[in-house]
């Protein structure tokens, strides 16, 4: 009983920009719980400067990507060194 | 698991080294990414490469197929990249987080280059190159989990192991590297956003 008091305790936790920065981890990872998601959706219609500090984070999470996960290839002289190391190592 | 690596996985339990060979040619160039993310320097990645091969064929056996095979076979790369950067006393691990100011934000990072006009909206090239920066000025073990999370895309729990770290700790230091990042990099994304 008291385990849902605590959690009814946390969906109305909800209540101003300040809960936006801390629930903001979670609802860019789309971990936060949907009622609290719902919550934040509607904070977020009505808050002009909150959607944009979340747009600005989740705009770095994929800019961080587009910029740097690119494939690398394995040079061929490394690879050969590689191909060698493993005859040399496995066995 | 792939079918393909269901059979890979089996013969390299049964040490048969031309497995390892097969392991290189599939999977060799993703490994040899996360390698070269977090080293940044090719002959590093190389030495991180023969580490990783070498743990991947002495504990091919403790395998159990609890999560997709190139996981952990990406985990064991970054642990051996992480292994690394310790020996060189380039990882410091429990930065404490008091270090960073007093709202628990990380400092203002300094980009390579600071006279830019960060009004000018930034081209592909020039927004990747800031970003690349912001990420390297990143202390550890912030830059590596940015990477490991964000870049390769590994999940909590993974980038958790391949950190000997905890689940809690990784999100704390994803959200605080990413809040810096953003801190920096807002205003060159600002026709994005």
């Amino acid at each position: 009983m008291s385990g849902f008091i605590e959690y009814l305790k946390y969906l109305f936790s909800f209540r101003s920009c300040r809960d936006v920065h801390k629930l903001l981890f979670d609802y860019a990872q789309g971990t936060l719980d949907p009622e609290l998601k719902k919550r934040m959706d509607e904070h977020l219609k009505d808050c002009p400067p909150c959607l944009k500090y979340v747009q600005s984070y989740r705009e770095t999470i994929k800019a961080t990507h587009r910029c740097c996960a690119r494939e690398v290839q394995i040079p061929s002289e490394l690879r050969a060194k590689l191909e060698d190391f493993i005859k040399k190592n496995c066995s | 698991m792939q079918q393909d690596d269901a059979a890979l996985v089996q013969r390299l339990k049964a040490r048969d080294k031309s497995a390892m060979e097969e392991l290189l040619r599939r999977h060799g160039t993703k490994m040899f990414g996360v390698a070269m993310q977090i080293m940044r320097n090719e002959t590093a990645a190389q030495e991180v490469m023969q580490d990783a091969l070498i743990t991947v064929w002495n504990k091919a056996s403790s395998f159990e197929g609890r999560s997709a095979f190139t996981s952990w076979l990406y985990r064991v790369t970054a642990n051996a990249a992480l292994m690394k950067l310790r020996k060189e006393k380039k990882l410091e691990q429990n930065v404490p987080l008091e270090n960073f100011g007093g709202d628990g934000e990380l400092p203002v990072l300094q980009l390579a280059d600071p006279g830019a006009n960060p009004s000018a909206s930034a081209t592909g090239a020039e927004l990747d190159g800031r970003v690349r920066s912001a990420i390297d000025a990143l202390p550890e073990p912030y830059r590596t989990t940015v990477l490991l999370a964000d870049v390769e895309e590994m999940s909590m729990d993974e980038v958790a192991a391949a950190m000997e770290s905890t689940v809690p700790a990784v999100k704390s230091r994803l959200h605080r590297a990413r809040l810096a990042l953003r801190k920096e990099l807002t205003p060159y994304l600002k026709d994005r956003v």
